[in-house]
């Protein structure tokens, strides 16, 4: 009654099935799937066929980050704000230039970079992660102090994980402000800061 | 049944265009969804089901292996309802008594699942046991593992957990539409096939590629099990 097309298949064939079907599989698997999909690349061949650039780490594209909160704003309580903060705002600010900048930090890395800015000078500022990925990072500046002493006080502006981010900053004091990026990745992260207004570059 | 030909035609293009298999699990706008869900949504969890198992190609793989030498229509019904009715057992149990499970090790399973269907069609069993198990009951076992992993998917998203049932049932429902429109297009790829001598042919081949993909799977899964 069952009328079945089955096929028919002896042993040895049955086998070379099962093992043609492994070595395909496996060979997929160490040639491709490892270097794409884990970043693994035990043959080389993610670099050659360019499979491993599409490996992501996990870190750098979810945001499943810990939260941040007051305790992680700014330097400790115990370091007091400088005096020179009330120092009277200049005559003159710094003359507007706009610069770009691209800093490479390396894997689990941060890397600071700030630039000088006088009492209510004015800066324009963006910056992107090259490929996307998420960085920590810490916008904030230090008070200029003629002594300063072993932990300086700063002020944080702003404490995120992000790509990207722009705006407009007005200097709460003068001295240097910037950003702390914290690379969370296990490969090199590049970001391009573009600056316009009234500010200074260290050189 | 001349006629149907023309429907059918249209009706296969429209699943094949629909498809779009780039990712297995849930991409981000669906995410983003489920996450910022309140309450009852029976149409987005029913659209979510659907397009999980569309694009999910373990299932489908599967479902292809155990298809393959079906070749009455009442078979095949018997078949999908015994699939259908494990993983409808296990995703509501699972989700609803809040059962987690690792994602990897039970997708490691469902990979697993499709290596035996196609170790089973080239008469694996006959050959090597002597013995045929019993193949629906087989698809019942397999069939409440992959809904563990329909269960798996839908719990890694801590989403509201108002109106769950009615959202689940959508999901399931969701999944056997997802299921009846790829199999309809498998099967109807099969129905022109079958009538070509090719089909036996290659049918060895079909079902070596078959367990290739599932041992593909199979440390594709293990390996993310063990890394994580």
């Amino acid at each position: 009654m069952e009328k079945k097309n089955q096929l028919v298949v002896n042993k040895k064939q049955l086998l070379k099935s099962i093992v043609i079907a492994f070595i395909i599989g496996g060979l997929v698997f160490v040639t491709a799937v490892l270097p794409a999909e884990y970043g693994k690349d035990p043959i080389g061949t993610g670099k050659f066929f360019g499979f491993s650039k599409l490996y992501t780490n996990e870190n750098s594209n979810q945001l499943n980050f810990k939260k941040i909160e007051f305790k992680d704003v700014g330097s400790p309580s115990n370091i007091i704000k400088p005096l020179e903060a009330n120092n009277p705002v200049p005559v003159k600010q710094f003359d507007l230039i706009q610069d770009s900048i691209t800093l490479n930090i390396p894997a689990k890395k941060g890397i600071e970079y700030k630039v000088q800015i006088r009492k209510y000078g004015s800066v324009k500022y963006e910056w992107h992660s090259q490929n996307k990925e998420i960085v920590f990072l810490d916008f904030h500046g230090e008070v200029a102090e003629k002594n300063p002493p072993k932990e300086v006080f700063y002020e944080s502006y702003t404490v995120a994980y992000s790509n990207n981010m722009a705006g407009t900053f007005t200097a709460p004091f003068k001295g240097k402000h910037g950003w702390y990026f914290k690379n969370l990745s296990n490969k090199e992260i590049t970001i391009t800061i573009k600056l316009k207004g009234q500010y200074k570059l260290f050189n | 049944m001349k006629m149907d030909h023309k429907k059918l035609f249209i009706f296969s293009l429209l699943c094949f265009l629909s498809v779009s298999i780039y990712a297995h699990g849930v991409d981000d706008a669906t995410q983003a969804f489920l996450l910022g869900n309140k309450g009852i949504a029976f149409g987005p969890f029913l659209y979510i089901g659907a397009k999980h198992m569309i694009t999910g190609y373990d299932h489908l793989l599967f479902l292809i292996g155990v298809i393959f030498f079906l070749y009455k229509k009442k078979e095949i019904l018997i078949y999908i309802s015994f699939f259908t009715l494990g993983h409808s057992a296990t995703l509501l149990f699972g989700v609803l008594s809040d059962i987690q499970m690792n994602a990897y090790l039970i997708d490691a399973i469902i990979a697993a699942s499709i290596i035996y269907k196609g170790f089973d069609n080239l008469g694996g069993f006959k050959q090597i046991f002597g013995k045929q198990p019993n193949t629906k009951v087989a698809v019942l076992i397999f069939g409440l593992f992959h809904g563990f992993g329909l269960a798996t998917k839908l719990q890694e998203f801590k989403f509201d957990k108002d109106g769950l049932l009615v959202n689940l049932l959508g999901f399931n429902l969701g999944v056997e539409i997802g299921q009846f429109l790829a199999l309809g297009f498998v099967l109807i790829l099969f129905d022109f096939w079958r009538r070509h001598n090719s089909f036996i042919k290659f049918s060895k081949i079909t079902n070596t590629v078959l367990m290739a993909a599932g041992f593909l799977l199979l440390a594709f899964q293990l390996t993310g099990y063990f890394l994580n």
